[in-house]
């Protein structure tokens, strides 16, 4: 990992800050810090110049031979950003540029300096290139443009660069790949606030609004069409949302996380029926919150990790595609998740899903790992599970637990599969169903408890205990301890009328 | 459109047939045709003009107005299919009437290019009007061998009639010069 040093001190870490990757380089979006990591270009730093050499024009170097194809050139005029075709520049005297209409031609670089370089993007200095937006917070790349969004004079205005050039911000231009700007909206209709910008490759663009969605197909200046997916969903933010590999978007929106399909057949709520208040309980606002969704391919689920910014905080849930459940999980603040991304390395020992942490650091998911890492420490992991509650008998009338067996994980001690720690458990009972899940909930001392270690069957337990209702939790709350179970066996009969 | 004009003294005229022992009248009546046919070709020439002066006014208003509703139409045009696209909010629809004004600007160049095309026509055609005319003179050489024929012939009673135009038969017009 290399640190651009020309980088340091040159974003606001504390305000929100996107990225994206073209042109074998990177474009950030922080507020009005809007830079470039150039990592393909080499730079020549010259006196300034009087005109510069032309965008994609070869500048020629006397004497070394070298040539480069211009790519960008700085507002001052006294850098030149180009790929290098042929030779290595130079800094000897004598050893002019000229080519692509520059002036003067008696410049001989002061410096040449090899990628990568850390830089301000700006338009193409010549005046003929238009005019960046002041600020923005969004940026994607569609269509070989730089799309940029969330200035926040224009919230509702979305601004594309030109085709394959982004320092060229001339709207308006008659040209099919000249840059364009607009919002979202019906014709004389006020445009939503745009939240968050997906493309899918070349095909297609959301915008994620406040409270509406919206979908660009095609480009905007050729032929392309701008319609509405939702009048009433919207987006959290810039971060909020993720594809899977069957190109199903995710994302979290006004009421819940919702699935788009790939063809676009529909918006679906998944958590309306298993997780109606997620809204409400998460409360998360997007001037304090981040939400971040990763599709974890290792282990078939979307990640979605809502974060406090100031504190690390956080509160996540993991979708599994298996079991389409979510998985309450919370991670210590120092991980508090600020982004998420599926590195998918050749090495599939690094391929993995990583988790751009609170404290600085990037962590990954560890199956083998027993405890969550804090930095100079560890903290023990803490997990649960409650079993659905059961009704005892199966009429309106009591039944006893006469028998109750688990089946723990890592079949026998030792051996080639990975062997489970203990866990506790505690039964619990009630006349009806509600009662026994809010006394698990609250805490309430269970009626029997216990801890079982060791791996495979356990042995027997004879509760006798008499109810309408059981309630079963398991839990291991250790440092250094992890847990898993095959399935618990039990078997009751009838106790009399309630 | 190119015309076709007959060079005008190219034309026959009886009245022109010399008279022998009559000089005078042969030249009165060449002065009177070539008077007539100055007359004709200064009635030509003012047709040219006037089809070059006029400056095409009337197709250039035409023109003009034509190139004006096509541009209106163009804008409104793409202001639907911006709309239709979902697009209207963007600088794409902003720049169809500077779209639009740029092609009407090609179309009045061409219209421009047109009408010129139309005078030079006309100017073309006053050219070849101009460059077929010829002002050729009496065949001295065919008249004097008229007047020597006349001479050695018998000498008759001249009838009263003998120096109407047309009575006699001394030779064609092409001899005297008029072909």
């Amino acid at each position: 990992m290399t640190l651009l040093a020309a980088s340091a001190d040159d974003i606001d870490t504390s305000d929100q800050l996107t990225m994206a990757s073209a042109f074998q380089k990177a474009f950030i979006a922080n507020g009005s810090n809007l830079k470039i990591a150039d990592f393909i270009n080499t730079k020549l730093t010259v006196t300034s110049l009087t005109t510069a050499p032309t965008r994609g024009s070869t500048v020629t170097q006397v004497t070394s031979g070298a040539t480069m194809i211009v790519d960008f050139v700085n507002t001052a005029k006294t850098i030149i950003y180009g790929y290098t075709t042929n030779g290595t520049f130079t800094t000897t005297a004598g050893h002019t540029l000229s080519g692509g209409s520059m002036d003067p031609t008696t410049r001989v670089p002061s410096a040449v300096t090899a990628n990568p370089h850390w830089y301000d993007w700006t338009v193409y200095p010549g005046g003929a290139t238009g005019a960046m937006p002041a600020k923005a917070y969004l940026i994607c790349v569609y269509r070989g443009r730089l799309t940029l969004a969330g200035n926040p004079r224009y919230p509702n205005q979305w601004f594309m660069s030109k085709v394959a050039d982004p320092s060229n911000w001339l709207y308006g231009a008659d040209d099919p790949m000249s840059a364009v700007a607009g919002n979202n909206a019906d014709a004389g209709q006020c445009p939503d606030i745009i939240r968050s910008l997906i493309s899918f490759h070349d095909d297609y663009l959301i915008f994620g609004c406040a409270s509406t969605i919206w979908i660009l197909r095609g480009d905007p200046v050729a032929g392309g069409s701008l319609d509405n997916l939702s009048d009433t969903t919207g987006m959290f933010g810039s971060n909020s949302w993720c594809f899977d590999d069957n190109r199903n978007l995710y994302f979290w929106g006004s009421g819940g996380i919702y699935k788009i399909k790939s063809d676009f057949s529909g918006i679906q709520n998944l958590t309306e029926m298993v997780l109606p208040d997620i809204i409400d309980t998460e409360a998360a606002d997007p001037t304090t919150h981040r939400i971040t969704m990763g599709y974890d391919k290792k282990r078939h689920g979307i990640v979605v990790a809502i974060t406090v910014l100031a504190t690390g905080v956080n509160s996540n849930y993991f979708y599994s595609f298996k079991t389409e459940g979510f998985y309450p999980e919370t991670y210590p603040e120092e991980c508090g998740p600020y982004s998420l991304f599926y590195y998918d390395a050749n090495d599939t020992t690094y391929a993995d899903l990583l988790v751009g942490c609170k404290d600085g650091y990037i962590r990954k998911y560890m199956n083998t790992a027993k405890d969550d890492d804090i930095g100079a420490s560890d903290e023990a992991i803490s997990s649960y599970v409650t079993y659905p509650i059961t009704p005892l008998s199966e009429i309106d009338a009591k039944g006893k637990l006469t028998e109750l067996v688990f089946d723990l994980a890592g079949g026998a001690a030792a051996g080639d599969f990975s062997d489970t720690n203990g866990v506790t458990y505690e039964l619990f009972r009630g006349d009806d169903a509600e009662t026994v899940l809010e006394d698990i909930r609250d805490g309430a001392t269970a009626w029997k408890s216990g801890t079982l270690s060791g791996t495979g069957r356990k042995a027997k337990l004879r509760p006798r205990m008499k109810g309408v209702f059981m309630g079963l939790k398991l839990y291991n709350s250790t440092a250094s301890e992890t847990w898993a179970i095959n399935r618990v066996l039990y078997d009751t009969k009838k106790a009399g009328k309630v | 459109m190119a015309r076709t004009v007959e060079p005008l003294y190219k034309q026959q005229d009886p009245l022109y047939k010399p008279v022998a022992g009559s000089g005078s009248l042969y030249e009165k009546r060449e002065a009177d045709a070539l008077a007539a046919n100055k007359k004709r070709e200064a009635e030509i020439r003012s047709i040219y003009g006037e089809i070059i002066g006029q400056g095409q006014g009337a197709a250039r208003t035409a023109g003009l107005a034509e190139i004006e509703q096509g541009k209106t139409q163009a804008v409104g045009a793409g202001t639907q299919q911006m709309i239709s696209s979902g697009l209207y909010g963007t600088t794409t629809a902003a720049s169809l009437p500077v779209q639009a004004e740029n092609q009407a600007s090609l179309s009045r160049l061409k219209l421009e290019d047109m009408l010129r095309e139309r005078t030079n026509t006309a100017k073309l055609g006053l050219a070849g009007f101009s460059e077929r005319i010829e002002t050729p003179y009496p065949d001295y050489s065919a008249l004097m061998q008229a007047y020597a024929a006349q001479s050695s012939a018998p000498q008759t009673k001249k009838s009263k009639y003998s120096d109407r135009a047309g009575a006699g038969d001394y030779g064609s017009a092409r001899a005297l010069g008029w072909a």
